[in-house]
């Protein structure tokens, strides 16, 4: 048999069918024993099933209007801030940090590994290279190395070219009529 | 309240958060009076629960994709409710206002000639409800909370955990403890 205090302590456990079969049986035989608990486990009953029935209360005709109108001038008052704000670094969300920091080290990468001067592009196998040249002769053939040019190479070629402009002029000057005729309008002049 | 609809209302709000707007406007549609029944019990205000259950959905409405389908979405939306509810209820308190008194005449009962069969009745349910109304706004907060969304909202105890952050046994002693609560405050009124 249960106190008073302890059928107080399961009275919802019994209302709500959350009780054990021991406890059950003890909270009838208190219940059929003791007649304040008894009224009281049926007020608890009755002002429950009161609670159920109670009127329901429905939101007004104006209301989806009104939320509309609150979510439209909400939305509005958010751009309005965001242009009256303008540019902010905090505004800046934290993972586009991140992610111009992996681009940045991604075309760094791509640089040392593409231009770097101990790095080798790929070529194209020798053997294809060499056949070509013999198939079309016109093509320069970028696989022969080139010695480097030296200073005394380097005057001489220049100093060909001077010759050779000189020459030039000087067989125009024996052939060509209209020269001589300015040869001689400035010797005139003089 | 059972959810009877073919389509859950976390597939809704997954619907609402890949930009299906009409999605939002069924859950505002099977939501309404639901909340609108909460707030009220809460706050015994109609105005002010209305601004509570638009003020919800603002809320959902702006943070859609911070719903994770960790819970039920009632769980969420109930949460946002009770919370809003609670604000109210502390900027009243700080007001130092007692929103009862606010009752005009116009809100009493009206004699006008009625054809129901048992009016009597009616006029005791109604008295009961609006004394038991007035026993539960009596309660304290969080008594108020656990007996409106157990024996009003008829939401099952691990909701009402989920929704009041409090582990289960706890929920069941507070249930407990406010429906005894709301006898002595009953008592209290009729006494008067």
């Amino acid at each position: 048999m249960i106190s008073c205090y302890q059928f107080k302590t399961i009275i919802s456990q019994y209302i709500d069918q959350d009780i054990s079969f021991q406890k059950r049986k003890s909270f009838e035989e208190h219940m059929d024993s003791c007649s304040g608990c008894k009224a009281l486990y049926r007020s608890i009953v009755n002002t429950k099933s009161c609670m159920n029935s109670f009127q329901e209360i429905t939101v007004s005709d104006n209301f989806l209007v009104n939320l509309q109108n609150k979510i439209f001038a909400e939305r509005n008052a958010r751009i309005e801030a965001s242009i009256s704000k303008g540019f902010s670094l905090n505004r800046i969300p934290p993972f586009a940090y991140g992610f111009a920091a992996v681009l940045i080290a991604v075309i760094i990468g791509f640089y040392l590994v593409e231009f770097h001067p101990g790095s080798q592009s790929p070529q194209i196998p020798p053997q294809i290279v060499q056949e070509k040249i013999q198939t079309n002769p016109s093509l320069p053939n970028h696989n022969r190395p080139i010695a480097p040019r030296t200073s005394q190479q380097q005057l001489a070629t220049s100093e060909s070219i001077i010759d050779s402009l000189i020459d030039s002029d000087t067989q125009n000057a024996q052939t060509n009529p209209d020269f001589q005729n300015k040869i001689k309008t400035v010797n005139k002049e003089y | 309240m059972k959810n009877s609809y073919k389509i859950s209302d976390e597939e809704l709000i997954r619907r609402f958060q890949a930009g299906d707007e009409a999605a939002f406007e069924e859950i505002v549609h099977r939501y309404k009076n639901r909340l609108m029944n909460f707030a009220y019990r809460f706050v015994l205000d109609r105005e002010e629960s209305e601004d509570i259950v638009q003020d919800t959905f603002l809320k959902v409405y702006q943070n859609r994709y911070a719903y994770k389908e960790i819970a039920k979405f009632s769980t969420w939306i109930y949460t946002i409710t009770a919370n809003l509810a609670k604000t109210i209820l502390r900027k009243r308190r700080n007001r130092k206002l007692f929103y009862f008194s606010r009752l005009g005449p116009e809100d009493k009962d009206m004699d006008f000639p009625s054809k129901d069969q048992e009016p009597q009745k009616k006029i005791e349910g109604k008295f009961n409800e609006q004394t038991i109304q007035k026993a539960i706004l009596k309660l304290p907060e969080h008594f108020r909370t656990a007996i409106i969304l157990r024996d009003i909202q008829e939401l099952s105890y691990e909701e009402i955990s989920n929704i009041i952050n409090a582990p289960l046994g706890t929920v069941k002693s507070r249930i407990n403890r406010a429906r005894l609560r709301l006898q002595e405050e009953l008592i209290d009124l009729r006494g008067v």
